[in-house]
């Protein structure tokens, strides 16, 4: 993989807000804005790393399902920091598999050529407007209808709300789709609309609805601002969140296929996946996988793991970890007050300075349980935070 | 070939255009109506925190202040009124799920019709 510089298009600002990145100002702490959006540069895969990253993740998600199994029955829930109301639905829906849609891994790829899982975003991933579309337009623009690029994932997601509509695994007339409004900047917004969007390629109608709106009618379940019922509920916002909130109870009672039920996407087991513990239980399985960093719940690490990351069991965005190299702390992410429940502690691995200290971080994503795209993010640091560079590739 | 055949979006530039102008009601896909289906401001929608308004998808040609069909859009009924709301929501940070850092981002909300 290499990294390119190259012409932006002109008047891109316009062309990526039309396609919906709005978002594409990042604010900073001291009030100056940095483009998240960078189209000054692009990454370059070979069709046989393409295959090669899939071929990983492929494997990962063969890997995740006995990492889920591992953590059900050595009951590492209270370890995870997963509630325990939250558990036997859990376990029940790990079984039944309702409806799931996507998910994102995050791959280290330095220049050993090895992808290195660093976690998987299997609830909330974000960032999949600009991979499925922004990127692709680009992509065209810039080097014609013949380019290629890593990147089915528009054409999978219809094609997965489709085989769900299909084999009646959407009950109710209508998708509701909640977002939260406490989100400014148009980012989680436009994440849900572009949901929304994939769904009516599949000839679903869908309702977007923020989530502090969303209805309990005792006795009957959970309806929309007209009180009928949200049988089918899509929600970019975290299980782990819901759990710790007053419907918490209402969710796990009334969750399900039938009258008075909401089938919720993604499924509420998908709490172990995005749960950064699975990072010490991938390790504690599979501990001579190239692909799987040696990680730990904190405090149960050797003392001679000296360089490492510690991330917050649940957090986004790079909050509250930490890099510590040699037994220094070398760089923070920003505070955003996660970390109650606990923390891991993954193997520092190099990112790869790609030129200029650009460190990329591979963002592969799922589409049921296919990989279907990427998107790269880079930094200048070492962690990948809110201030990460969405930057377009093609295979070359 | 790794790489979507097409990627036509409809509703993304709709509802950016109304998020972004903070006004709506000449798109044809979005629309932002209240509890008794009047079509009102986009802005509306987005601005605030009263969450008595939603987006309404699917009909067209709908100026604000007419209301929405009844059939596209279903009529309210009692349960609607009973319904306790607000129950969830409450973690979000300004941020949201993603990555933004919860500021406005510059001059995006200003605007009006």
């Amino acid at each position: 993989m290499d990294r390119h510089d190259i012409e932006p298009r002109q008047g891109w600002p316009a062309i990526i807000e039309e396609q919906g990145l709005i978002y594409w100002k990042t604010p900073l702490p001291d009030g100056e804005e940095i483009s998240y959006w960078h189209e000054g540069a692009h990454y370059s895969l070979t069709s046989e790393e393409v295959y090669d990253i899939e071929a990983v993740a492929r494997l990962m998600l063969e890997m995740l399902v006995e990492a889920g199994d591992y953590i059900i029955e050595e009951n590492l829930f209270a370890q995870m920091g997963i509630p325990g109301w939250a558990v036997p639905r859990i376990k029940e829906t790990w079984e039944s598999e309702p409806p799931m849609i996507y998910g994102r891994f995050d791959f280290a790829y330095g220049h050993d050529g090895v992808p290195k899982l660093l976690e998987y975003n299997a609830d909330t991933p974000t960032g999949l407007l600009e991979s499925a579309a922004v990127q692709w337009h680009w992509a065209k623009d810039v080097f014609g209808d013949g380019v290629d690029q890593w990147n089915l994932l528009h054409e999978m997601l219809v094609g997965r709300w489709r085989e769900l509509a299909q084999n009646g695994g959407l009950p109710g007339e209508r998708l509701h789709m909640l977002h939260t409004s406490a989100e400014r900047s148009g980012e989680d917004f436009m994440t849900i609309g572009y949901m929304a969007e994939v769904a009516r390629g599949a000839n679903l109608m869908s309702e977007i609805v923020a989530i502090e709106s969303l209805g309990y009618v005792e006795g009957e379940g959970f309806v929309d601002l007209s009180g009928h019922p949200v049988r089918t509920a899509f929600k970019l916002y975290p299980w782990e969140w819901m759990m710790r909130e007053e419907f918490a109870h209402q969710a796990l009672e009334h969750m399900g296929e039938g009258p008075g039920q909401t089938t919720w996407i993604e499924p509420i087991w998908k709490m172990l996946w995005s749960n950064k513990g699975i990072l010490p239980v991938l390790h504690r399985l599979f501990p001579e996988n190239p692909h799987v960093l040696p990680a730990f719940f904190d405090g149960e690490q050797p003392a001679s793991l000296t360089s490492f990351v510690r991330k917050p069991l649940l957090a986004r965005e790079g909050a509250n970890a930490t890099a510590v190299i040699d037994g220094k702390v070398v760089e923070r992410g920003p505070d955003q007050d996660y970390g109650e429940e606990g923390f891991v502690v993954q193997e520092y691995t190099d990112l790869g300075d790609y030129g200029g200290g650009a460190r990329p971080v591979l963002g592969i994503w799922t589409v049921d349980v296919e990989p279907a795209g990427l998107g790269i993010r880079e930094s200048d640091g070492l962690l990948t935070t809110n201030t990460s560079r969405f930057v377009p590739h093609v295979i070359a | 070939m790794k790489r979507s055949k097409n990627v036509n979006l409809v509703v993304v530039p709709l509802i950016a255009a109304a998020f972004l102008s903070g006004c709506g009601g000449e798109d044809e896909v979005a629309y932002c109506v209240d509890e008794s289906n009047r079509v009102i401001e986009n802005r509306d929608c987005e601005r605030g925190t009263n969450s008595g308004f939603f987006w309404f998808f699917g009909a067209a040609g709908l100026g604000r202040g007419s209301f929405a069909p009844s059939g596209e859009r279903i009529n309210s009924t009692d349960k609607a009124a009973l319904a306790k709301r607000g129950g969830f929501g409450k973690s979000a940070q300004p941020g949201g799920v993603g990555r933004a850092t919860g500021k406005t981002t510059g001059g995006s909300f200003s605007g009006g019709s």
